[in-house]
């Protein structure tokens, strides 16, 4: 693993923010260093592939088409015997059976699709660099509060931020899941629907999803159904497990 | 409704969804058989298919593409060449391939833009799986947006908090690139 100078030196370098003298350093110790020289390649290519949004596009829609089921189906039945064919019938009726047994006999309680869905919103923070502004610093302070678990210290640290700016969006989506953490859920509805009120931030699918949450714990059922349905008919990162959610809660 | 050779890379260089659809459903059945009788299943046709339509949109992209054969003719060259390489990496069952496959001019810097494919496939899948904010951000680094701008543009509370995450969401992602076993391969 490469120290952490290094690592700075080559984003630093790659971001343009070095000067003559660090430039001229670096491409020394990259003439004279294999591994630096193979990490700076690798750094750059990352660099590349991120900025290749079309083809991350294209790579999607081929992942989303679906694959005509007549030639994979038709060959699979031409080359399996009929004592196969018979068994397979068995354990698809089986498995079938049972899936609709789970799915569809068994109702899942709010408190049951909670449990088997949620989790916090899990953060990285880094405090390599020593914060300045103040409100940066009760940030940091908060967000350490909140990665080591101590959600209610988290809260009222959010709090003093969202004392002077109530739409403060980092602020309010953490403290939704702090509420969530403590089981104040309505408190939590109210942080999140402020960070989907404000329509253009990257919390929005994170906020949506814990909403949904917030909705089950409320027994609002209806309006977590409602919440579900449109993560999984939009684009969200959550969009598989809130259509698994949905058949639990149907 | 059938497409022209023309239509077909027309379609694969602006991503359109009719033409995406059409080439699986036509072509992809060969290059399915193809691949479940050398060695490899479903799963394995899907990907190579899949991957033979971004190099050619990257070839696409690079310059125009003119074709002295059809698109069928052409896909299943491609396919069978980045098969056999496959192969080679696995070091399996290569003479059934090799002696099937004809090396078109057309295709031979194909392996050269598979590498790349290859490699930067895993590193977008990593990418795509960072949090939505580390996706940003990175992105917004690259196209030389400043941290302050960043920072207000993301809700963040400052720059030093965009330049930690930053240094942060980068780290993560090349740790977990690096820990892929795939990474090696590659």
């Amino acid at each position: 693993m490469m120290n952490d100078k290094d690592f700075d030196r080559l984003e630093n370098y790659l971001d343009g923010e070095l000067n003559e003298n660090e430039i001229l350093d670096l491409e020394q110790d990259l003439m004279d260093d294999l591994d630096l020289e193979m990490e700076l390649n690798l750094h750059t290519e990352i660099n590349e592939a991120i900025m290749e949004e079309d083809i991350m596009d294209l790579r999607s829609k081929l992942e989303a088409i679906e694959i005509p089921s007549t030639t994979e189906e038709k060959r699979k039945v031409r080359f399996h015997g009929k004592w196969r064919i018979a068994a397979a019938s068995m354990i698809l009726f089986i498995g079938i059976a049972s899936v609709y047994y789970m799915l569809g006999n068994k109702s899942y309680s709010n408190e049951e699709v909670f449990m088997n869905y949620y989790k916090p919103y899990s953060i990285v923070i880094n405090t390599r660099s020593g914060e300045t502004n103040e409100s940066d610093k009760v940030l940091v302070q908060a967000l350490k509060s909140y990665e080591s678990k101590d959600y209610r210290a988290a809260l009222s640290l959010f709090q003093t931020i969202l004392d002077k700016d109530s739409t403060n969006l980092t602020s309010n989506f953490y403290s939704g899941i702090s509420n969530i953490q403590v089981k104040e859920y309505p408190k939590a509805n109210k942080n999140f629907t402020r960070v989907l009120d404000h329509k253009n931030n990257l919390f929005i699918e994170q906020s949506e999803w814990y909403l949904g949450f917030c909705y089950l714990m409320t027994n609002e059922r209806d309006k977590a159904k409602v919440t579900f349905s449109s993560i999984a008919e939009g684009n969200s990162f959550y969009r598989t497990k809130a259509k698994e959610i949905l058949k639990q809660l149907e | 409704m059938d497409y022209t050779t023309e239509a077909i890379l027309e379609g694969i260089g602006m991503s359109n969804n009719d033409v995406l659809n059409y080439i699986y459903r036509k072509f992809f059945p060969d290059t399915c058989r193809f691949v479940e009788n050398n060695s490899g299943t479903s799963e394995d046709a899907r990907d190579l298919f899949q991957e033979a339509i971004i190099v050619i949109y990257r070839k696409l992209k690079k310059a125009p593409l003119v074709l002295t054969c059809n698109f069928r003719t052409y896909i299943y060259s491609v396919c069978r060449l980045l098969w056999l390489k496959k192969l080679e990496k696995r070091n399996d069952n290569l003479d059934l391939v090799k002696s099937d496959v004809v090396l078109d001019q057309q295709i031979d810097d194909v392996s050269k833009s598979y590498e790349q494919t290859e490699k930067y496939r895993l590193y977008q899948k990593h990418f795509k799986k960072m949090p939505a904010d580390c996706q940003e951000i990175m992105k917004l680094y690259l196209e030389k947006v400043s941290a302050r701008e960043i920072a207000k543009k993301l809700g963040f509370a400052g720059e030093d908090y965009v330049k930690s995450r930053k240094y942060k969401c980068k780290q993560t992602l090349i740790l977990n690139i690096k820990s892929d076993n795939q990474f090696t391969e590659v």
